[in-house]
C-alpha cells in the first residue's frame, strides 16, 4: 500500500509533473513525426500551456491557496492533451487557443487568489441573474452567425468573437447555487395544500418554471440544443443536491422530456439532428456527412490508435471544434479515448470531494454545481461524437478549440478552487 | 535504412510511452483523490440548539424545561411516540416537528389540531428558526437557541 502523505501544495507539484507528461512526450511524438525540431515555433504554443499551468501553480503556492491539490493537475492534463491535439489539427490555430488557455489560468487565479469571498457571489446572485439575462437578450438582439449554420450564437467585442452562452453557463451556476442555498428550507417539508391538492411550494416552481421556459428560449429561438440540454442538466443536479427530494426532481425532468418531444414535432432543425442520428446512411454526402466521417474516423483507430500525426481525422469537417473525441480517438485509439474519459472522472470526482467536504451551503452548492456542469458537457459532447446521442454543438471542456469555452472552464475551476481554499480556511479556524 | 528503422522505432517509443504517460497521471491522481476522500467524511450536520421552555401549562412540566435537538428529526406531541413528550390538553398527539437542513432548523406543524405558532403567528409552511425564536404549542411557549449563538446573527 501507499503510504506517501504528501500534502497541499507539493502533491501539487508532484501530481503536476505527472500531469504534463502527455503535454511534452506528444510533443515530442508530433516532432519526430512532422520531422521538425522540438524548438519549432509549431510547439511554442504547447510549452506556453506548460508554462502558463506551472505559474499558475507557482502563484498559488505563494498566495498560499489551501484549497484542493487534485484539481490543477486533471485540468492540465486535459489543457495539455488538449493543446497536443490543437497543434496536430490547426497548427495555425494552436497559438490562439494557447493564448486564450493563459488568459482562462490568468482569471481562474484571479478567483481562486483574488481577495474577495464567495459570501459576496451569494449576496448579488440577482444582479448576477440579471446579467445573465441582459447577455441573452444582447444575444438575441446582436448575435452573429459565424459558422453559416443559421445559429446567431456569437457577439462580437472590439473585434473578438464571444460566444455568451459560455459566460452564460458560469452566471447560471453562480445563480443557482446562491438560490438554492437560500431557499432549500422553504422548498422541503411537506406541502401547502389548495382543495385537497398537494401544490408544490412557490420556491420549487417558480425556477423550475423559469429554468424551463429560459432553455426553451436558448433551445427555440436561439436554437442551441446543447446549452439548453446543459443549463436544465445542471440545474436538476443542483436541485437534487440542495433538496435530496427525487420525485421533485423527477417531475422537472418529465416537463423537459415532454417539451423536448414537443421540439422533435415543432422544429425542422431539432428533428434533422435526430434524424441523421438514428440513420446516418440517409444522407451521407450531405447532412450526415459529419457523422459517417467521424464513425469511419474513429473506427480506424482501433485499440491502440494509428499514432498522432499519422491518422486522417481532418477529413471530419470541425475536427477540432465539434469532433476533438472522435480525433482523439483515431489517432490515440481506445487506450487514448479511455483515459482520456478517466481524466474527466477524475477531475469531476475530485470536485464532488471539495463539494463533500464543504459545510456551508452555498460553497457545496457551488461546487456541485462546477462539476455537473463540466461532467455533464463532456458526456454531452463525447455522447455526441460516439453517437450515444444526437450531437449538440457544446465543447469538450479544455481540449475543443475555442477561446470562450477555455476561459468560462478555467473560470468555473477557479470557482472550485476557491470554494476548497475558503472550507480549508474555516475548518482550520473551526 | 537504419536510419528510417531509427525513426520507426522512436516513433513506436514515444507511442507508447505517451499511452503510459496518460494512465500513469490517472493512476497518481487515483491515489491522491483516494487519500483527500478519506479525510471527507461526510457526516449528517447537525446544528447545535436547544428548546427551552418558557412558559408551562396548567400541568405537565415546568418552565425552565430544556431539552437538546438530536436532529435530523425532532418531533413533539402528546403521544409518547414522539421525541419530545409534552403532557398538555391543547397539544396534539402528533403536533409539530423540527429537521436539521445544514446549518439551519425548520419548524412545520404536522396537522395539529390547535395550530403552532411562530412568534405569535400560525405556522403554516415550514419555517426557518433563527437563536430566540419562540415556538407555541397550545399553552406551551418554548424558546429555541442555538447553542453556539452569541446573539447576532451571522
Amino acid at each position: 500500500m501507499v503510504t506517501w502523505r504528501m500534502r497541499g501544495r507539493w502533491l501539487e507539484a508532484l501530481l503536476l509533473a505527472v500531469a504534463l507528461l502527455p503535454l511534452f512526450l506528444g510533443t515530442a511524438l508530433l516532432a519526430v513525426t512532422w520531422e521538425r525540431a522540438l524548438g519549432d515555433a509549431r510547439f511554442w504554443p504547447a510549452y506556453a500551456v506548460a508554462t502558463a499551468v506551472g505559474v499558475v501553480h507557482l502563484a498559488l503556492v505563494i498566495g498560499g491557496h489551501r484549497g484542493d491539490e487534485v484539481v490543477l493537475p486533471a485540468v492540465a492534463c486535459l489543457a495539455g492533451i488538449g493543446i497536443v491535439l490543437v497543434t496536430r489539427l490547426v497548427p495555425d490555430a494552436a497559438l490562439r487557443q494557447s493564448a486564450w488557455l493563459a488568459l482562462g489560468a490568468i482569471a481562474a487565479l484571479v478567483v481562486a487568489c483574488g481577495p474577495w469571498d464567495t459570501r459576496r457571489l451569494e449576496r448579488f446572485k440577482y444582479a448576477v441573474l440579471v446579467a445573465g439575462i441582459g447577455l441573452v437578450a444582447v444575444t438575441l438582439v446582436a448575435g452573429r452567425d459565424l459558422n453559416g449554420s443559421g445559429d446567431r450564437l456569437w457577439l462580437g467585442l472590439f473585434g473578438y468573437v464571444f460566444q455568451p452562452s459560455e459566460l452564460l453557463k458560469v452566471l447560471l451556476v453562480v445563480f443557482l447555487a446562491g438560490y438554492l442555498s437560500e431557499k432549500r428550507e422553504v422548498i422541503l417539508v411537506a406541502p401547502a395544500r389548495v382543495g385537497g391538492l398537494p401544490v408544490p411550494p412557490l420556491a420549487y416552481l417558480v425556477p423550475v418554471v423559469a429554468m424551463w421556459g429560459g432553455c426553451l428560449v436558448v433551445l427555440v429561438v436561439q436554437r442551441d440544443l446543447g446549452s439548453a440540454l446543459l443549463f436544465y442538466g445542471t440545474f436538476l443536479a443542483m436541485l437534487y443536491v440542495a433538496i435530496g427530494r427525487v420525485h421533485y426532481v423527477l417531475a422537472s425532468l418529465a416537463v423537459f422530456g415532454m417539451a423536448a418531444v414537443a421540439c422533435y414535432f415543432l422544429f425542422a432543425h431539432v428533428r434533422l439532428r435526430v434524424e441523421v442520428w438514428l440513420d446516418p446512411w440517409i444522407d451521407p454526402q450531405g447532412r450526415s456527412y459529419q457523422i459517417v466521417q467521424a464513425m469511419y474516423s474513429m473506427a480506424s483507430g482501433g485499440l491502440a490508435g494509428r499514432g498522432l500525426a499519422n491518422g486522417y481525422p481532418l477529413y471530419v469537417p470541425a475536427a477540432h471544434t465539434d469532433y476533438p473525441f472522435v480525433a482523439f480517438a483515431e489517432e490515440a485509439g481506445l487506450v487514448g479515448s479511455l483515459a482520456l474519459l478517466l481524466m474527466y472522472a477524475i477531475l469531476v470526482v475530485a470536485g464532488l470531494g471539495v463539494a463533500l467536504r464543504a459545510r456551508d451551503p452555498y460553497r457545496q452548492l457551488l461546487a456541485t454545481g462546477v462539476v455537473a456542469l463540466i461532467g455533464f458537457q463532456v458526456v454531452t459532447i463525447i455522447g455526441g461524437n460516439v453517437r450515444l446521442m444526437p450531437l449538440t454543438g457544446v465543447t469538450l471542456p479544455f481540449v475543443s478549440y475555442g477561446g470562450s469555452s477555455m476561459l468560462a472552464s478555467w473560470l468555473m475551476v477557479g470557482l472550485l478552487l476557491r470554494a476548497s481554499h475558503e472550507e480549508a480556511v474555516a475548518a482550520a479556524r473551526a | 535504412m537504419t536510419a528510417l528503422a531509427g525513426t520507426e522505432a522512436m516513433i513506436l517509443a514515444l507511442r507508447v510511452g505517451f499511452a503510459a504517460s496518460l494512465y500513469l497521471f490517472v493512476a497518481v491522481a487515483i491515489i491522491a483523490l483516494r487519500q483527500s476522500l478519506a479525510t471527507a467524511s461526510p457526516v449528517v450536520r447537525i446544528a447545535p440548539a436547544r428548546l427551552l421552555l418558557v412558559r408551562a401549562g396548567s400541568v405537565g412540566d415546568e418552565a425552565g424545561r430544556a431539552v437538546t435537538l438530536a436532529g435530523p428529526s425532532v418531533t413533539i406531541g402528546r403521544s409518547p411516540t414522539n421525541d419530545i413528550v409534552v403532557r398538555d390538553d391543547g397539544v396534539s398527539a402528533r403536533h409539530a416537528r423540527l429537521e436539521s437542513h445544514g446549518d439551519r432548523w425548520v419548524l412545520a406543524d404536522v396537522g395539529s389540531r390547535n395550530g403552532t405558532r411562530l412568534n405569535g403567528r400560525a405556522v403554516n409552511g415550514p419555517a426557518p428558526l433563527s437563536h430566540g425564536d419562540e415556538i407555541g404549542l397550545g399553552e406551551l411557549l418554548w424558546r429555541f437557541e442555538i447553542a453556539t449563538a452569541t446573539g447576532a446573527k451571522r
